[in-house]
């Protein structure tokens, strides 16, 4: 990326922060400029002031008896326990599916069932068995992370390298050593290929899943806010919510970098 | 002649494809004995790899027969080391654990330390034990992937185009490097190459293959691989005139076939 970068850019002047530092700074100021001009209603974008009045409020009231950590601790909560056994899961049974034709006869016909699938048409399911709660939601966001994992995972070790694997053969590794040192660190790349778009998807439910099935968490928040017209509290919780994903995804690939530092450059 | 240690008889093999079967090999019939340094040359996709492949055991015969000491192969071994002419390395491990990967597999502990630091060391990658594949050049990963190979002290070398990639200086110290493991092990080497000069250099046999689909044309036995004493002066083997005679030869039958 940085070497393509290298070559169509030939010599380049400001660096990149400094680059998005302005572009950040532009829209602030025409936020600012709209909002305390008059130019906008406060219903429909509310001032820096407002945003940071009503910020305060759901720190220090909170928001129908909860603060906003708590809110954004309960949907922190949901994610994690959704994307990680949901990952974990469809990774496992994917690797399975990839090395094993009788295993991938038995789990695909489900797979690629559920992957289509919009979260909300089984959502509905779910309440009817679970009722309205952490249940529903988690099985939800679980069974939105497992298709997107498995067939990642599954598609890494069916891009094996075969030479690699023969090598390994001929020096000797059985099955097991073949898929423990050759087939699953190939995966590895894809693998977490998969686990980023899974928690896109699970991150998106994520909202469905407060609003339909619970009545906390962000999601609920921004929905519940939007109900009472509190601009200002949508503003934060959508803030919230968009500064939270982005860490989760750069917590990730701050992981992959560590773990497949190799992927691509070979 | 001793007893043959790797046979191929009447060995034919056929890939399926959509417009009937291609015959890649059309009854080899080939012996040699261990200790051995057999080159194989001849036009390209004349079946060497094909015939690698089957004494590798990733490729069952069609027909006939592959045997390494009087038994037919069934499977790949760790008997039977291999060499691509793309490195095949595993980028996710260092140099030293990509060269200790067969006793690794095989629990074999202290060998692995001993052998690693022996072969690296020879081929100039000691110093480079902790970096991964990607760091280092494409002569480098070959020399590993060759190193990868010896480690695991096969009784058979297979080599497919190994220093294809590399370029003349190279190519000759590693031939070099090559040469002298193989004199002082008894290991038994099969080597394809597009270089005609590399196989007479290199080869106590050189076999001569047919455009596909393939069958031996001529196996010469020519000896100046085995000539140890003079061998320090790769230049003037090259350039005597018994060598030259034994590669015009050789790249006669080769033009002759191509008819
Ligand atoms: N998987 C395959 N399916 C069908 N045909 C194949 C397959 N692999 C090889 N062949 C055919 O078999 C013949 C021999 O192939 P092989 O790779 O053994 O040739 P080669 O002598 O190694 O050639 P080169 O010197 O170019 O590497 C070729 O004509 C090729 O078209
Ligand atoms: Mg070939």
């Amino acid at each position: 990326m940085t070497e393509a970068r290298a070559i169509t850019q030939g010599r380049s002047r400001l660096p990149e922060w400094a680059i998005t530092g302005v572009s950040v700074a532009v829209l602030i100021v025409a936020w600012v400029v709209a909002t305390d001009g008059g130019f906008v209603d406060d219903l429909f974008m509310p001032s820096p002031s407002s945003l940071w009045s009503g910020f305060m409020d759901l720190v220090v009231d909170g928001y129908k008896s909860r603060t906003i950590w708590e809110h954004a601790g309960l949907s922190l909560e949901r994610v994690l326990a959704g994307f990680v056994t949901g990952a974990i899961a469809g990774t496992v049974i994917g690797l399975a599916m990839g090395y094993n034709r009788v295993v991938e006869a038995c789990f695909s016909p489900f797979v690629e069932f559920l992957r289509p699938l919009p979260q909300l048409a089984y959502l509905v399911l779910l309440i009817v068995w679970f009722g309205i709660g952490e249940t529903a939601q988690i099985i939800l966001l679980f069974l939105t992370a497992f298709p997107v994992s498995a067939i990642a995972a599954m598609d890494g070790v069916k891009s094996v390298s075969r030479q690699r694997v023969q090598v390994a053969r001929s020096l000797g590794a059985s099955d097991w050593q073949i898929f423990r040192f050759v087939v699953f660190p190939s995966a590895l790349p894809e693998i977490f290929t998969g686990a980023r778009l899974a928690i896109g998807v699970v991150y998106a439910t994520l909202i469905a899943a407060e609003i339909i099935a619970g009545s906390t968490g962000l999601g609920w928040v921004i929905l519940d806010a939007g109900r009472f017209l509190r601009s200002d509290y949508v503003f934060v919780g959508i803030l919230a919510i968009g500064l939270m994903g982005l860490s989760l995804d750069y917590m990730l690939v701050a992981i992959e970098h560590r773990i497949v530092h190799w992927a691509g450059r070979y | 002649m001793n007893k043959p240690f790797v046979e191929f008889s009447n060995l034919t093999i056929e890939y399926p494809s959509r417009d009937g079967p291609v015959v890649a090999l059309a009854g080899v019939d080939l012996a040699f004995s261990a200790g051995d340094f057999v080159c194989i040359v001849g036009p390209s996709g004349c079946g060497k790899t094909t015939l690698m492949q089957t004494l590798a055991g990733f490729l069952a015969p069609t027909r006939g027969r592959v045997a390494l000491a009087g038994k037919p192969i069934t499977g790949p071994g760790p008997d039977r080391g291999v060499v691509f002419q793309q490195p095949a390395l595993f980028p996710w491990m260092t140099v030293s654990e990509n060269a200790g990967f067969g006793p690794m597999v095989r629990g074999l502990r202290r060998e692995r330390r001993e052998k690693v630091e022996y072969y690296l060391k020879l081929v100039g990658l000691w110093d480079f034990r902790n970096r991964y594949p990607y760091q280092l050049s494409g002569g480098m990963q070959q020399r590993l992937a060759i190193v990868r190979a010896l480690v695991n002290d096969p009784k058979v070398l297979l080599m497919d185009e190994p220093f294809g990639a590399l370029d003349a200086l190279t190519r000759e110290k590693m031939q070099e490097e090559l040469h002298s493991v193989w004199r002082r092990t008894s290991m038994t080497v099969v080597f394809i190459t597009h270089s005609v000069e590399e196989a007479v250099y290199l080869g106590t046999d050189v076999v001569v293959m047919s455009p596909r689909p393939g069958r031996i044309l001529e196996r010469l036995c020519v000896d100046f691989s085995r000539r140890t004493g003079e061998r320090d002066d790769i230049r003037s083997i090259k350039a005597s005139p018994e060598f030259v005679a034994t590669r015009e030869h050789v790249l006669g039958l080769i033009w002759a076939s191509a008819d």
